[in-house]
């Protein structure tokens, strides 16, 4: 795979009715979802709140298909924990015994309901970058924390690095992607060898890297510096963000969401 | 009037002890006005101290000796250092590295933002500026995703919409490809022609200096050579001194008229140059 | 024999997303040993990531691509080797460096090729040598230097493999008239005295005119010519459909037949315009 091909926290943009939401509403309600996973624990709770989840997926007008591929290289860590499921968990039948090793039909259980889980999560956080361009994040995260002033934290500063930091990623990944090319060139093994002839192979990557990042950050610092850039003090913003009715009801429809979640553990069966 | 003087700029670096301690001189006495209006081509080769000086105009560097004014504000006055940049935008080299935003309209905001414009303005003069360099079906693009040529208008567009009087552009096309370099320089062309904003291009290109109303050769920290491109062009063995090119038919009819054909001196173009040439073909009777 | 040769190479960017985009399409051309070849065309028309193919750092979606006569994909696990034959300098090289020293940087491809010391000592000083770096230099860390050294230093560190094949991707790119100029030369010059086969990648006419015998126009990722650099410059209307121009002087020189005038074509070079106009011009003072 290509360095270029990484789509986790990438932005797609349009004009849906999931981008054009209030980031802020977007920020909070995807934190309230990924509560919301927590809370089944039964199948049917699981299945509103995955369906929940795709029901935004079609409001984003995304590719259903892209929302999954940001699951790839997560895969291994889904793996894991439902292997560590599948094994540790037990009860119910015993479908296969060996030594210390017991599959039973709740360890099987358990490890899909939180294949699943992790699935929904990652899922509906990409789907917040996926229609949230990086600054409007920023910006909202910024509004959001802006109370914490009062403990003199620097809130503006730290968008401003989030922010620099979201538009130099691609930039840096497209540089490395040339560095590493450029060493192949001239012979460099990036792919054998131990671990420290593999350490060891880094390091013609890495040195160029941090040159060009510094000299980056230097111009850039330089180009700020010409558009009268001084810190928020006296800053405005162009775009002001609003609240509207599209945000409420969406926020009336999370909170609905985490209702009929709590209903169903209470009047059906737990599979945990 | 004057929108930039600079009178007897001098600048240096100090330099450490092993270099000899001695203070290294990049700029060596400038004395240079800029009118309101006017387009400016400065060249020369690397190290001639083109971008150094270019630096002084917005108040970036402050001159070791001699005062810069900008539309008679002194660069040293703390006070006015955030008008003047506003007054004197800067474009530079490397487009990646000047672009701040991860949306191209969010980008063009950045200046008036900074400067503490209302946001219904500011949202005026984004669309403004980015309809000004043709980019305006781009604002919600990402930058990184952009051609050179783009992005470095998106950067124009941003200083655009901080209102400027002046722009400065520190070789803003040298990392461009061909088409890249005609987008950037038709667009600079046009802002001083119709908007009449002054500009300062900071170029190795030739072709791109032809297009000023006065160009000005640095060498060492000095003014060397200053004139419309016709006279300054028209000096083909001092150009070729400092280690600067001529354009090829200005270099041509050079060549020809130092083996004894009267060509006329200051010819820029090919179509000049053909002119010109078909007048002593004629003479000689080639093929007709 | 061709030294290089591709058969139907299509090669695509990020398959399978929205950003999915051809890049080479059905690209068969052969290089004959020995050739000094320019590669023009606009950013995006395939010229970088067709050279990526000829030494093996991209693989083809579909195609093939033979170095002396043997397929390089024949044996994946070899294709290091293919590197060494077929030298590729980047754009901006300078971005590359890494070592301490300029030398330990130029050495970095011949130790990674194996061979022993003295060897890549030899090859260090034989490359420095094709692009003028003085010995001071070399002990110096490369990024010290100034931009056309960086530059110089990071093209030897490629020679010094000393490649059948060396290509270079825009090797003049955001330098100085004179810096160019200086480049320009080393590369004729090391072409000349190898007798290797060089491939340069350029947007500027004037670098391809002054260099190149053969050249190859690309476009949206296909080859629109590949002829020697006359037949190619001769289709000045063909090349400015697709936006590129021929050099000022052939211009002059094309302007001038289609006035009627006898002047004959094959021009590119300020040089060859002199000497091609002064015999004729001459002709009228004496008459």
């Amino acid at each position: 795979m290509m360095l270029n091909e990484i789509t986790i926290g990438q932005y797609f943009p349009g004009r849906s009715l999931l981008h054009r939401m209030d980031p802020r509403v977007k920020l909070v309600l995807t934190f309230a979802y990924i509560f919301a996973v927590f809370v089944p624990r039964n199948w049917a709770g699981l299945s509103v709140a995955a369906g929940f989840l795709l029901f935004t997926v079609i409001l984003s007008r995304l590719p259903v298909r892209l929302v999954f591929k940001s699951v790839k290289p997560i895969l291994p860590v889904i793996l894991l924990t439902s292997l560590l499921n599948i094994f540790y968990v037990t009860g119910g039948v015993h479908l296969f015994d060996w030594g210390f090793i017991h599959i039973t039909t709740k360890g099987i259980t358990t490890a899909a309901f939180i294949a699943i889980r992790i699935l929904c999560l990652i899922s509906g956080s990409s789907l917040l970058t996926y229609t949230t361009s990086p600054t409007t994040l920023t910006d909202a995260l910024e509004r959001l924390l802006s109370p914490l002033k009062v403990i003199r934290l620097n809130v503006h500063e730290l968008a401003m690095m989030m922010t620099i930091a979201l538009r130099f990623i691609p930039t840096l990944i497209e540089e490395t992607d040339k560095i590493m090319s450029a060493q192949k060139a001239r012979g460099a093994d990036l792919e054998s060898g131990g671990m420290m002839q593999r350490v060891r192979a880094l390091i013609p990557i890495l040195i160029p890297l941090f040159v060009s990042s510094f000299r980056r950050a230097y111009e850039l610092a330089t180009a700020m510096e010409c558009r009268c850039y001084r810190g928020g003090e006296g800053r405005t913003r162009m775009k002001q963000l609003h609240m509207k009715t599209a945000d409420v009801v969406s926020v009336m429809f999370v909170l609905l969401l985490i209702a009929l979640l709590f209903y169903l553990n209470y009047t059906l069966p737990s599979v945990l | 009037m004057n929108i930039i003087s600079a009178n007897d700029v001098r600048f240096y670096y100090e330099t450490e002890e092993e270099a000899g301690g001695r203070p290294l001189l990049v700029l060596d006495d400038i004395r240079l006005d800029i009118e309101r209006g006017e387009f400016v081509a400065l060249l020369g080769h690397n190290g001639s101290g083109k971008s150094t000086l270019a630096k002084h105009f917005n108040a970036m560097l402050l001159p070791s000796g001699g005062r810069v004014l900008v539309s008679g504000m002194d660069t040293k006055d703390e006070k006015l250092r955030y008008e003047i940049r506003r007054m004197v935008g800067m474009v530079l080299q490397n487009p990646d590295n000047q672009l701040v935003s991860t949306i191209v309209e969010e980008d063009v905001a950045f200046g008036p933002e900074n400067l503490g414009v209302s946001p219904k303005e500011i949202r005026r003069r984004v669309d403004e500026a980015l309809k000004t360099v043709g980019m305006l079906e781009y604002s919600d693009h990402a930058p990184h995703k952009l051609s050179g040529g783009q992005k470095q208008r998106v950067a124009i567009a941003g200083i655009l919409a901080m209102r400027p009087d002046c722009i400065v552009l520190d070789e803003p096309t040298a990392m461009l490809d061909p088409q890249g370099r005609k987008e950037v320089l038709e667009t600079v062309f046009r802002l001083n022609k119709e908007q009449g904003i002054t500009v300062v291009l900071i170029t190795h290109y030739m072709e791109e200096a032809v297009l000023a109303d006065r160009v000005l050769v640095m060498e060492e920290g000095r003014i060397l050579i200053q004139g419309t491109p016709r006279e300054v062009f028209s000096r083909v063995d001092e150009l070729r001194g400092v280690e600067l090119d001529v354009p090829q038919p200005t270099e041509l009819c050079h060549e020809l008229r130092m083996q004894g054909v009267p060509l006329p001196e200051g010819i820029l173009t090919a179509e000049e140059c053909a002119q010109a040439l078909s007048m002593f073909l004629e003479a000689a009777h080639v093929g007709h | 024999m061709s030294v290089i040769e591709t058969r139907n190479l299509n090669y695509t960017y990020s398959p399978g997303t929205p950003f999915r985009r051809d890049a080479i399409k059905d690209i068969s051309i052969k290089i004959d040993n020995g050739d000094f070849i320019g590669i023009i065309g606009h950013t995006g028309s395939g010229k970088s990531t067709l050279v990526q193919h000829l030494n093996g750092l991209l693989r083809p979606a579909s195609g093939q691509v033979f170095l002396n006569g043997k397929d390089i994909w024949e044996h994946p696990k070899k294709i290091r080797e293919v590197r060494f034959q077929v030298g590729l300098v980047f754009q901006y090289p300078e971005h590359q460096l890494f070592e301490e020293t300029s030398y330990k940087d130029i050495a970095f491809g011949p130790s990674n090729m194996g061979l022993d010391a003295d060897e890549i000592d030899a090859r260090v000083r034989r490359a420095a040598k094709f692009v003028g770096l003085r010995e001071e230099l070399l002990q110096k860390s490369p990024f010290e230097l100034s931009g056309g050294e960086k530059r110089r230093v990071a093209i030897a560190g490629v020679m010094a493999m000393q490649p059948q094949v060396l290509i270079l991707d825009e090797p003049t790119a955001g330098l100085d008239p004179k810096g160019r100029d200086t480049i320009l030369g080393q590369i004729k010059e090391y072409q000349q005295e190898n007798g290797s086969t060089v491939i340069v990648v350029s947007h500027s006419m004037e670098d391809i005119a002054r260099c190149a015998k053969k050249v190859l126009v690309m476009n949206r990722g296909r080859i629109e010519m590949f002829d020697q650099t006359p037949a190619v410059f001769s289709r000045a209307d063909e090349l400015g459909a697709i936006g590129l121009s021929v050099p000022a002087v052939t211009r002059i020189f094309m302007i001038l037949r289609a006035r009627g005038y006898d002047v004959g074509d094959n021009v590119y070079t300020v040089e060859q315009a002199r000497d091609r106009l002064l015999p004729l011009l001459k002709k009228g003072g004496d008459a």
